[in-house]
């Protein structure tokens, strides 16, 4: 709650015209933006420039923000969005190169088998079907309730619940088609 | 009031990502103490959440602030000059047609005006003025203000005026005997 009103507050601050208040609440969320966009697009690059891109229509459309709302909700669903236009008209290329980059990485032989175990996870996030995918990443990552997590995909909290339980079961099946042991 | 199993279920991204609030994090513990699939679903949540996501460097982080805000200044000014046209535009369409329409039925009306006079046809609406219920004794007082009547007058110049003193002068029989003359001339052509 505290955080809520904190997020009004800046948010008040802008439209009075104090700019620097847009500054204190990129800071305050960039982190979060930037792992959503990334865990949609699996790209760096894209992701950085998604994240501003996030903040810059965010801004943009301040007006539009209705404060009952938390800001977080949001926020998060304007890099849903986002996200997403992205992703349809940018498929997958981009996103098997910055893998193999990111996989090159020399180590002990226990990384290599955790990094490969993550890649089998990724992969199979990717390969969720969308609302799925975007129910794990905000409840699972994200942590947000099932209430927020249907505020930011627009549905219902129950479709939101089906969604993540199907997308959980998803990635339990993935994991275990490739052997991997779920230490308890 | 104590949560099922189902409902602690539901709480544990929320209890790993640490954001349950203090008493709901106990009994999401406690439950966790004994319920074997929840501890195996808190594993597997662990696994996938320690999937990495690089990071782009301090310099992205730092600048991003900064950035955003310059873009948003610098999209509303290039913004203003063309987007306040744009958005203009159908109003300013609007007047314009509004206008040429208001022109165009102006003028063919003009020139009926002219043409048709209505002194012939009734001189006590010759005035804008409105003299239907005028009594006999205000004759004078209507006299007097058709000689101020600036929108009779210009039209009506080549009216004398001692002409219409010596018209208002008229009782209403005359009035309407010279009507139904002047009725009869417009009719025979005259």
């Amino acid at each position: 709650m505290k955080q809520m009103d904190e997020d009004i507050q800046l948010v008040e601050r802008y439209l009075e015209g104090d700019a620097e208040a847009v500054e204190m609440l990129v800071v305050k969320y960039q982190k979060r933006i930037y792992a959503i966009v990334y865990r949609m697009t699996r790209n760096v690059e894209d992701a950085k420039d998604l994240t501003q891109k996030t903040f810059v229509k965010a801004i943009e459309g301040i007006k539009g923000f209705r404060k009952e709302s938390s800001f977080k909700t949001w926020i998060y669903r304007i890099a849903i969005n986002t996200g997403l236009t992205h992703l349809k008209g940018n498929r997958r290329e981009e996103r098997e190169l910055d893998e193999s980059i990111m996989g090159s990485h020399p180590g002990t032989l226990s990384t290599i088998i955790e990094n490969e175990k993550r890649g089998f996870i990724r992969r199979g996030l990717d390969e969720l079907p969308e609302r799925q995918r975007l129910a794990v990443i905000l409840r699972a990552y994200e942590g947000l309730s099932c209430t927020e997590t249907a505020q930011v995909m627009g549905c219902s909290e129950g479709a939101v619940k089906a969604h993540y339980h199907h997308g959980v079961k998803r990635l339990k099946e993935v994991a275990k088609e490739k052997g991997y042991e779920i230490r308890t | 009031m104590r949560s099922g199993h189902e409902e602690i279920m539901e709480m544990l991204p929320e209890y790993l990502k640490g954001s349950l609030p203090g008493e709901l994090g106990d009994e999401v513990k406690a439950h966790l103490e004994v319920c074997e699939e929840c501890r195996n679903e808190v594993s597997f949540l662990r696994e996938i959440v320690d999937s990495e996501v690089p990071d782009p460097g301090d310099l992205f982080w730092q600048s991003l602030p900064r950035r955003v805000r310059l873009t948003v200044e610098e999209k509303k000014k290039e913004r203003f000059p063309l987007g306040f046209l744009v958005r203009r535009l159908p109003v300013a369409a609007a007047i314009a047609i509004v206008l040429l329409l208001t022109l165009i039925y102006i003028y063919p009306n003009k020139d009926k005006a002219s043409v048709q006079d209505p002194f012939f046809n009734d001189p006590l609406t010759a005035s804008v003025s409105d003299y239907s219920d005028a009594s006999e004794k205000d004759i004078p007082l209507i006299a007097e203000e058709i000689t101020v009547d600036e929108s009779y007058l210009p039209r009506e110049n080549y009216m004398d005026l001692s002409y219409h003193k010596e018209f208002a002068s008229l009782s209403s029989g005359e009035m309407e005997s010279l009507y139904e003359v002047l009725k009869g001339e417009q009719q025979s052509g005259g």
